[in-house]
């Protein structure tokens, strides 16, 4: 007799206890059951942050446009200001040199 | 159709239990002779089906799910046997009278019952090697360690099991 034989033996398969199959068929009823009940909340989970990040980016360009709108709007007006400075500052001395002129 | 959809689309819930009797035997045989306690064997064997059935869709053919089931059963042996110091049952509970084979010797009890004094992979490769019958290479590839890991732990498995019926052996003469 080959010395292994007791080990192979003592290896040989044997059958799980009866009605094996059937409890593992209840355990996965049951955590289908509890994967059924929770993705409703999971997906309503997930729409509602993807709407919430859509909703934040939304408003971060409105935001960003808005303040670039503004900044754009205030650097016109600083232009126009020193535009009619100079202006004025023209007029004043085509004033200045009639006032001159007329004075001779 | 790919392996992959072929697996996934043919195994609704009701063939799920046609595959869980399939393969049980094997599954919980290796949780039985790694942990030797049937009650935990079977929580093991369990876990791993129930996991199989949540990873079905990595599955790619027949060859892979068997492959498959091993690993994973080995891992979850191991991992029982580590979390807690396991306690081996005593092989009378382990093996009730009605399941153990009429011509249970000695031998074959006392190399039940020293598995349970084995490190947790010595076990499973000794259950891989001589209840599997897998080749050397094969353990390796299934446990996903070196070859040499596996042929050291298959040898000094074997010769601990070899000592203990020499003893038993020569105490009962």
């Amino acid at each position: 007799m080959n010395e292994l034989d007791p080990i192979r033996r003592a290896f040989a398969r044997v059958e799980p206890p009866a009605g094996f199959a059937a409890r593992v068929l209840e355990r996965v009823d049951r955590e289908e059951a509890v994967v059924l009940q929770g993705r409703w909340p999971r997906r309503w989970l997930r729409h509602a942050v993807a709407a919430g990040l859509a909703l934040a980016i939304g408003l971060s360009a409105l935001a960003g446009w808005n303040w670039n709108r503004q900044k754009r709007g205030e650097a016109a007006a600083a232009e126009a200001l020193i535009a009619l400075r100079i202006a004025s500052e023209k007029v004043n001395l085509a004033k200045q040199t009639v006032h001159e002129r007329s004075a001779f | 159709m790919t392996g992959r959809s072929a697996i996934r689309g043919a195994v609704d819930h009701a063939a799920f239990g046609d595959l869980v009797r399939e393969h049980q035997s094997m599954v919980f045989s290796i949780a039985q002779h790694t942990l030797q306690d049937r009650e935990a064997a079977e929580e093991v064997a369990q876990d791993v089906f129930l996991r199989l059935y949540r990873d079905l869709d990595s599955i790619e053919s027949p060859q892979h799910m068997v492959h498959w089931l091993r690993r994973v059963t080995a891992n979850r042996c191991i991992d029982a046997i580590r979390r807690r110091r396991w306690r081996p049952v005593p092989i009378d509970e382990s093996f009730p009278a009605a399941e153990r084979e009429p011509e249970d010797s000695l031998a074959i009890r006392t190399v039940r019952r020293l598995m349970g004094q084995l490190p947790a992979r010595q076990r499973v490769v000794l259950a891989l090697r001589f209840q599997e019958e897998l080749e050397i290479p094969e353990i390796a590839r299934t446990l996903k360690i070196p070859l040499n890991t596996v042929k050291s732990h298959l040898r000094r498995g074997v010769e601990a099991l070899r000592r203990g019926m020499e003893r038993t052996g020569r105490t009962e003469s």
